[in-house]
């Protein structure tokens, strides 16, 4: 991984030579085996930025912040799409960011990895083998295959390499996902499920949902300048809004299966949602049911269509007439 | 909360005989706001709007519910009572106790649960009613102007009846005369009058009427705009005759040493490279179809650039555009014929030449078609002896052909049959039919004296055509006999059916008009708005609504003028109020309601947005524009953000309503 983290340095020195504003990266974290963002704002915040399979988070909301910057971002093969979400949406000018690419061998899941290596040993090097990531630390080498140690998302991956990038640094990343491995396979199962065991497992999914609103704030595809939810209606008309912000099990369904529709058709499928969620609601598990839901019924979406839910054609489906 | 006035209607014992109105006027009284509430036998009546009129005065209402019919028939009245009233006219709410409760509930065993669900809509209404807000008309200038596409019957007529009326009429055909298919056919059922002696001096009306500019061979390549102001681009296709110095002399058509087979005559005759379609053609100047040209096919001739003594001939023209604009557009695209040879089998596929259509044999009988006028088989020229009819080829066939009935097809093979009879002694006519339909005056009378003439008609389909020697075998069923017919006939027509006119998608698309799941265009009401669109501004005539006789379209096209002179003799246009508007702090440009919008009514536009403490920033943003939009909502369902409301439909006053129903 050293590699990589010294051409993004370069990168990022060179483009702030070429008058960028800010660079949107990762750093490693305060605590081991971590990786947070990183913003450079000048040329000499540059030697900080690093990349290594902690580094799981989706950069690109964080560009919607600098729309009048000119600003570069750091993006792995599942975060691309989502800077051409934001783009397509017209919530980003692509004009004015730097799109740079990183191969991705997948990321680790920490707890798994803090558990594997020793306890007051520091990591002083990883390495990518293909099928192990290697890490060398103060007390030795381990290897940890990626079978064990990958997050599930990483395991039903198929667009490690970035697509649509300005800049792609390094070689080709060979592919991570498990072949053969079901992406439905959570989704059937649930699904199978009779409807009172089924309303019983998302019920006690969401009825632990705080509304910290985190999924919402690092989705890609929830762009809206004032969300519904947060919508307040004056005066004597307060009863009659559509969506109530109570923390109650009804409404946090409500919250969820509304967030779940707007982004049908427009979720990446960077699971970001899931990874933010502090009670670890597999808020995935929704918008992969859609995605599957949409893909049977309309088919793969064409790309000049925004959204295949956002389409009217006078030849459409009309199953109401 | 505004002060809400209820008035339950009886509509006689409409809505009186079954539900207990006195009882829901009470109950209504105890309604939030609601500071007055009566009932009456017919609200809409003369007394019964004075009693609104008088209680808005007295009880200083500032919203009015009226529970009795629908909507459709009445709100409008009610609005204007309002109006009269001095109140906003959108501060009025409609409960529908007719159609939504005593006409479907007539039951007495229900009588209880109907008396509830009439007290609900009535409570609905209230809570929608009180959430109302003042909603303002705006005005658009208009054009006085009128686009008519096709130049059929249909657009003949409607353009000369819309010019007759002082207005500036564009009429645009793609074909180089106007005419369209009445001017193929022969005589006209059931008077037999000539077609061409009655078409073509409208015809000529068109060419020389000072307010028709006429585009023939040209085609209208897009429109936007809306309603009293449209924009629409007109591609005129290249002629390679410069038709303001051609004096129609006619020695390059009659010069030309190319022949190819007549498409006017439907393949029957043959005209050269540089023609007109039929004599009497409007405008009577040629056009040379390059695709067959010599000049153009082996690089040398040119006959008729040297014949010509006005130096007309342009091989260089290159198609050119005009755009325009219009206040109205009135389509007349037509029909096309049924394309038979590609599903039925068992009339050959369009392998036997004896086999022809009900518009070739048109052409066959017409005096200036390519035989002259004389009934011959097509194989050896030789005169019919025996010629069997076949009807509901393609319509009536929910299988292989189209659904519906194409309506003139009984007409004019009984008219065929009577030309057969009368033209060629001694002959014999079979008409296979499943159905025999004369439904127009005068039609059944015509139907019986073919009859009487000697048709025989056989209820029956048939099963096979098939050569054997100079004949054609015709293999049937007789239903009514419960028989097998078999027929040495020596020609066979086709009643082939009317399907919507090759392009008819494409031009549904570029105005955003709705197609009918046969192609026809939709109109917005089948029965009491049969020329008008779902668009603004645009209106049917003719066979692109669906098949019809002459004296059906031409009524039509003369109704889609009225309604374009009452829309254009206008100053202004009132607009809508009831439509989409876009809340820009909350838009976030997504676009997402453009592609759902079947008006087109929705564009981006640039805004600066200024927040506190921030500079100036510039966004995209959605705007309707209140011309196009035709307040369906969809925008609405399709905005995340919510930023869309619909004005008259807003999110608040629906959750309201829904509030009233279900809590």
């Amino acid at each position: 991984m050293k590699e990589i983290t010294e051409m993004l340095q370069q990168v990022a020195a060179r483009l702030f030579n070429e008058g960028l504003e800010m660079f949107i990266g990762y750093e490693s974290g305060s605590v081991p085996a971590k990786a947070r963002p990183y913003f450079a704002a000048v040329q000499g915040e540059t030697a900080a930025l690093v990349f290594n399979p902690f580094c799981e988070h989706n950069l690109a909301k964080y560009l919607v912040r600098f729309p009048n910057a000119k600003t570069a971002v750091v993006v792995k093969g599942c975060d691309a799409g989502a800077v051409e979400r934001l783009v397509k949406e017209r919530n980003l000018d692509r004009t004015r960011i730097t799109v740079i690419g990183v191969p991705c061998g997948g990321m680790l899941a920490r707890e798994r990895v803090l558990a594997e290596l020793p306890q007051d040993g520091k990591i002083t090097a990883i390495t990518d083998r293909r099928d192990a990531f290697v890490f060398q630390t103060s007390k030795g080498e381990h290897v940890l295959e990626k079978k064990a140690f990958l997050l599930a998302k990483c395991l039903i991956c198929t667009q490690n390499n970035p697509t649509g990038v300005d800049l792609m640094l390094g070689k080709e990343a060979p592919p991570v996902g498990e072949t053969g491995k079901d992406p439905y396979a959570r989704v059937k199962e649930i699904s199978a499920l009779d409807p009172p065991a089924r309303a019983a497992f998302w019920d006690r999914l969401m009825d632990r949902c705080l509304r910290c609103y985190a999924c919402r704030e690092v989705c890609p595809a929830c762009s809206c300048t004032e969300c519904c939810f947060e919508q307040a209606v004056p005066g004597w008309q307060q009863g009659a809004i559509w969506l109530s912000k109570a923390v109650t099990l009804p409404d946090n369904l409500h919250y969820h299966v509304i967030r779940a529709f707007h982004v049908a058709g427009r979720c990446t499928g960077c699971g970001e949602c899931e990874r933010v969620c502090p009670v670890r609601i597999p808020l995935m598990l929704l918008n992969r049911k859609l995605a599957g839901d949409i893909d049977e019924l309309y088919g793969p979406t064409p790309p000049d269509v925004p959204s295949v839910l956002c389409t009217y054609a006078t030849g459409d489906r009309d199953e109401f007439t | 909360m505004p002060r809400i006035g209820v008035f339950v209607c009886w509509c006689g014992s409409n809505i009186g005989g079954v539900l207990d109105c006195p009882a829901i006027a009470q109950e209504a009284a105890s309604f939030p706001g609601v500071v007055y509430s009566t009932e009456y036998k017919y609200v809409c009546s003369d007394p019964g709007q004075k009693l609104i009129v008088d209680a808005v005065k007295e009880h200083r209402l500032e919203r009015v519910v009226v529970a009795s019919c629908s909507p459709r028939l009445h709100e409008e009245t009610f609005r204007q009572v309002l109006r009269r009233s001095g109140l906003n006219p959108y501060f009025f709410e409609m409960a529908n106790l007719r159609e939504h409760c005593s006409w479907v509930h007539p039951d007495t065993t229900v009588r209880e649960q109907a008396q509830r669900k009439a007290v609900d809509l009535v409570r609905r209404a209230v809570a929608k009613a009180a959430r109302l807000e003042p909603l303002f008309p705006g005005k658009i200038p208009v054009v006085r102007r009128c686009l008519v596409i096709g130049g059929g019957i249909a657009g003949i007529q409607t353009a000369l009846d819309v010019a007759d009326a002082g207005l500036e009429v564009l009429l645009v055909e793609r074909e180089p005369t106007i005419g369209g298919n009445m001017v193929k056919l022969d005589k006209t059922f059931p008077t037999l009058d000539c077609s061409a002696c009655i078409s073509t001096p409208k015809m000529v009306a068109v060419a020389q009427h000072p307010n028709i500019r006429l585009y023939t061979y040209a085609q209208v390549e897009e429109v936007t705009g809306y309603i009293g102001n449209f924009k629409a681009r007109i591609r005129q296709k290249a002629r390679y005759v410069d038709h303001s110095k051609c004096n129609g002399c006619g020695t390059c058509w009659t010069r030309c040493p190319v022949t190819v087979p007549d498409d006017f005559n439907l393949g029957l005759g043959e005209r050269g490279a540089i023609y007109i379609p039929f004599p009497q053609a409007v405008p009577n100047k040629p056009v040379i179809d390059l695709e067959h040209c010599r000049r153009s096919t082996r690089g040398k001739c040119g006959a008729c650039a040297k014949l010509c003594p006005t130096g007309a001939i342009d091989y260089e023209q290159k198609d050119e555009f005009v755009d325009v604009e219009v206040g109205a557009i009135i389509v007349a695209t037509g029909y096309g014929l049924f394309p038979w040879e590609k599903v039925y089998g068992e009339y050959g596929y369009g392998r036997f030449r004896d086999v022809i259509t009900g518009l070739m044999f048109e052409r066959m009988v017409n005096a200036s078609g390519p035989t002259g006028g004389k009934i011959q088989r097509p194989s050896s020229g030789k005169e019919p002896k025996t010629v069997v009819f076949i009807q509901c080829v393609g319509s009536r066939d929910e299988a292989r052909g189209k659904e519906y009935c194409s309506r003139f097809c009984c007409m004019y093979t009984a008219k065929h049959a009577h030309q057969i009879l009368e033209k060629i002694p001694g002959s014999e006519v079979y008409v296979f039919y499943i159905d025999v339909r004369t439904f127009g005056k005068g039609y059944e009378e015509f139907y019986r004296r073919v009859r009487d003439e000697g048709a025989v008609y056989i209820r029956g389909r048939v099963s096979k055509v098939y050569q054997d020697g100079s004949k054609l075998i015709v293999r049937g069923a007789d239903t009514l006999l419960g028989e097998q017919v078999e027929i040495a006939a020596d020609m066979v027509v086709l009643a082939t059916g009317a399907v919507p006119a090759a392009g008819a998608a494409d031009v549904a698309r570029m105005i955003g008009i709705p197609q009918d799941k046969d192609g026809f265009f939709q109109e917005a009401h089948p029965k009491l708005r049969p020329v008008e669109t779902h668009t603004g501004g645009v209106y049917l005539a003719g066979t692109c609504q669906g098949p019809k006789d002459i004296p059906d379209t031409v009524s039509q096209a003369s109704g889609a003028a009225a309604k374009v002179c009452g829309l254009l003799l206008r100053d202004e246009l009132e607009t809508n109020p009831l439509v989409s508007k876009v809340n820009e702090a909350l838009c976030t440009g997504c676009l997402a309601c453009q592609p759902v919008c079947p008006y087109r009514a929705i564009q981006p536009v640039t805004i600066t947005e200024r927040l506190p403490g921030q500079p100036p920033r510039e966004r995209v943003v959605a705007r309707v524009n209140e011309g196009l939009c035709q307040g369906c909502g969809a925008c609405t369902v399709a905005c995340r953000a919510g930023a869309i409301d619909l004005k008259g439909f807003t999110n608040k006053q629906l959750i309201a309503e829904v509030d009233a129903l279900c809590l």
